[in-house]
């Protein structure tokens, strides 16, 4: 199994007035391609940064980060907004679709941005939407939608260009129980089919539906289930 | 592919924000209408005037003795009138380029039909004159050598003179009375309209000169072969230069006036004159197009507060966008994008608001308006630029939005 995510020595430090507040700590993780890892920790624990940094917004005041042997922060910008594009999908808990496009054209936006644009991308939109099972809603307003399915589209638009790496944010944070539990299934089906999955929540039930568990205190890591799906 | 998707999303935008996006340029129509409305007045203006000037014939010079005349008023008993029938024959002989050098005395005087009486402008004039101002007959026949010669007491009249003595019914074959004198119409001319001085051209009854010496407006005592005018006629607009200064030795010479000393006479180029108008007609276009143009600079401000607004209400996309591929630059270029197609679409808007009050308008008040589909085309061109011009900075603050910040979820 090879190393996918490789985080040495992250720190982040935030400037809040004359405050300085470290939000991540000398973070040492390593994921390897085709886990399914959950983040958990309270709140102002560190993983919404982490995972900010994790999918190439949000840059650490020291520390590397690797992604498929790539040093990320090494990069140009120009080379971030191209693995956000191709290698990186992220789920948020407040979904995030654009709410003036209807569901097929939000799963396509990450299409638009492509360096060698697809020849039919309405078409791989529509079969992603179809995978996530929304094959019949995908002309309508994310404002038509519930809940479940507006996260479901927000998933088809994580994937649509076949990234490496899914992460999540609290995906479920917003929905009902049994919306949770599809979606949590849909991310394992997901996973299951050779996609790395890093899940962030504070919500314990939630981080058990993923094989490995790393938690963060205070912004450093105070616990790691270990890889390769032991509790 | 690409651009042209960023077009269609630049039009989702403004068409998902259509309030907003009217309240924006709405600077921008108005500035466009302005000028639009403004330039086809003036453009107008000066073609009316350009037609009156041409109305009046082309190539023509107009060669008036140096002393003070007013079209029409009679001289002053014993005032040296220095141009003569003479003058106008030797300038057809020894100028070259010349078609024309027609004689004209003129005079305000009243005439009289039956009951009815007019004041007009009465003409004594030879017949090539017609030819030289460009009159065209409309029923009977015009003057001829024969009227000239024989002084025939006839008269050719223009179609104002015509209403106002005849009322409807045929001049031709009726006899006009000019004091003591009766003279038979033979004609009636074709309408002409105003000239570019304002005064009617078709108010006006041509008898001989010769006619017009001996019966109704007199000759000088001191030089019986005076005339008021001569209409001189150039082969070409080219010639006319040339033919100015060849008249002015000609008649320096007839008229023994040693160098050094001034002419006795001027000449007056109409097409310069029509130049000159039309130079100023075009300053006076140039002046309100920049002041309108200042609307339009003040549009463009109001099209950059907008957008300055909306790129702060959409972090949230502009944040989804980074997050998911876009480069700061194609968020630039698509904000960019936006802000000048909404300029096109004002300056289009404005293009078609300007041309409807300029058609509505001025045909209500009798004002005469000329289109332009140059103006347009600048129209469209300065409002698109408008748009890069201001949307520049909320192109460029929505392109430096770091993603990071904008999407903590907490």
């Amino acid at each position: 199994m090879s190393s996918l995510v490789t985080v040495d020595h992250i720190h982040k430090q935030h400037r809040l007035g004359d405050q300085t507040v470290h939000a991540l700590s000398d973070v040492c993780v390593e994921i390897d391609r085709g886990e399914f890892v959950a983040v958990v920790g309270p709140s102002g624990s560190g993983k919404s940064t982490l995972l900010s940094i994790l999918g190439c917004l949000d840059q650490p005041s020291c520390g590397r980060y690797h992604l498929n042997g790539e040093d990320v922060f090494a990069q140009s910008k120009s080379r971030l907004s191209e693995l956000r594009n191709r290698r990186i999908g992220i789920v948020f808990q407040n979904f995030n679709l654009l709410p003036r496009l209807t569901a097929l054209e939000n799963v396509a936006l990450p299409l638009f941005y492509r360096r060698e644009p697809l020849g039919n991308p309405v078409a791989r939109a529509r079969a992603v939407l179809e995978e996530v099972g929304l094959g019949a809603r995908m002309h309508h307003m994310p404002a038509q939608l519930s809940g479940g399915e507006q996260q479901r589209v927000a998933i088809a638009r994580a994937i649509v260009n076949g990234p490496d790496l899914l992460l999540a944010d609290e995906p479920t944070g917003a929905l009902d129980t049994s919306t949770r539990n599809a979606i949590l299934a849909l991310l394992g089906e997901l996973q299951r089919a050779s996609l790395t999955v890093v899940l962030v929540t504070h919500d314990a039930e939630v981080a058990n539906c993923a094989w490995r568990t790393i938690r963060l205190r205070d912004g450093a890591v105070v616990g790691d289930s270990g890889r390769c799906g032991t509790a | 592919m690409r651009s042209f998707s960023y077009v269609h999303l630049a039009f989702r935008s403004i068409r998902a924000h259509i309030l907003r996006s009217i309240l924006a340029v709405t600077g921008i129509v108005i500035g466009i209408a302005a000028v639009v409305i403004v330039v086809a007045l003036a453009e107008g203006a000066r073609a009316e005037i350009s037609r009156q000037i041409n109305s009046l014939g082309s190539n023509l010079l107009l060669v008036q003795p140096g002393a003070q005349l007013a079209q029409g008023v009679r001289q002053q008993a014993g005032t040296v009138l220095s141009l003569t029938t003479a003058d106008a024959r030797a300038i057809v002989r020894e100028v070259p380029d010349i078609v024309i050098a027609a004689p004209f005395v003129g005079e305000q005087k009243t005439t009289i039909a039956g009951d009815l009486n007019w004041s007009t402008l009465v003409a004594g004039v030879t017949p090539d004159f017609f030819e030289a101002r460009g009159w065209r007959i409309a029923e009977g026949q015009l003057l001829n050598d024969d009227h000239v010669a024989s002084a025939a007491k006839v008269a050719v009249i223009g179609r104002a003179v015509a209403r106002e003595l005849f009322k409807g019914s045929d001049p031709l074959g009726r006899f006009l009375r000019i004091e003591r004198s009766s003279y038979l119409v033979i004609g009636v001319l074709a309408e002409k309209g105003q000239d570019f001085t304002g005064r009617n051209q078709d108010d006006v009854m041509f008898i001989p000169l010769s006619s017009a010496r001996i019966f109704t407006i007199g000759r000088s005592q001191v030089n019986p072969d005076a005339v008021h005018t001569i209409l001189v006629k150039t082969e070409s607009a080219q010639s006319m230069q040339a033919a100015e200064s060849a008249i002015a030795r000609v008649l320096r010479r007839r008229h023994k006036i040693a160098g050094g000393k001034a002419d006795d006479f001027r000449i007056q180029n109409l097409i310069q004159v029509a130049q000159t108008h039309d130079r100023a007609y075009r300053q006076f276009t140039l002046l309100v197009s920049t002041l309108a143009g200042i609307s339009l600079l003040v549009g463009g401000i109001g099209v950059m507060n907008i957008m300055l607004v909306s790129v702060t209400e959409r972090i949230n996309e502009i944040g989804i966008r980074l997050a998911f591929g876009a480069r700061p630059q194609d968020i630039r270029r698509q904000f960019l994008l936006e802000a000048v197609l909404l300029c096109t679409i004002g300056g289009l808007l404005g293009l078609i608001v300007g041309y409807a009050c300029a058609r509505v308008v001025p045909s209500a008040l009798g004002w005469p308006i000329e289109f332009n589909e140059r103006m347009a085309l600048i129209a469209i061109a300065s409002s698109g630029l408008i748009g890069i011009v201001f949307g520049l900075l909320p192109a460029e603050r929505a392109a430096r939005l770091d993603p990071a910040a904008l999407l903590r979820s907490g």
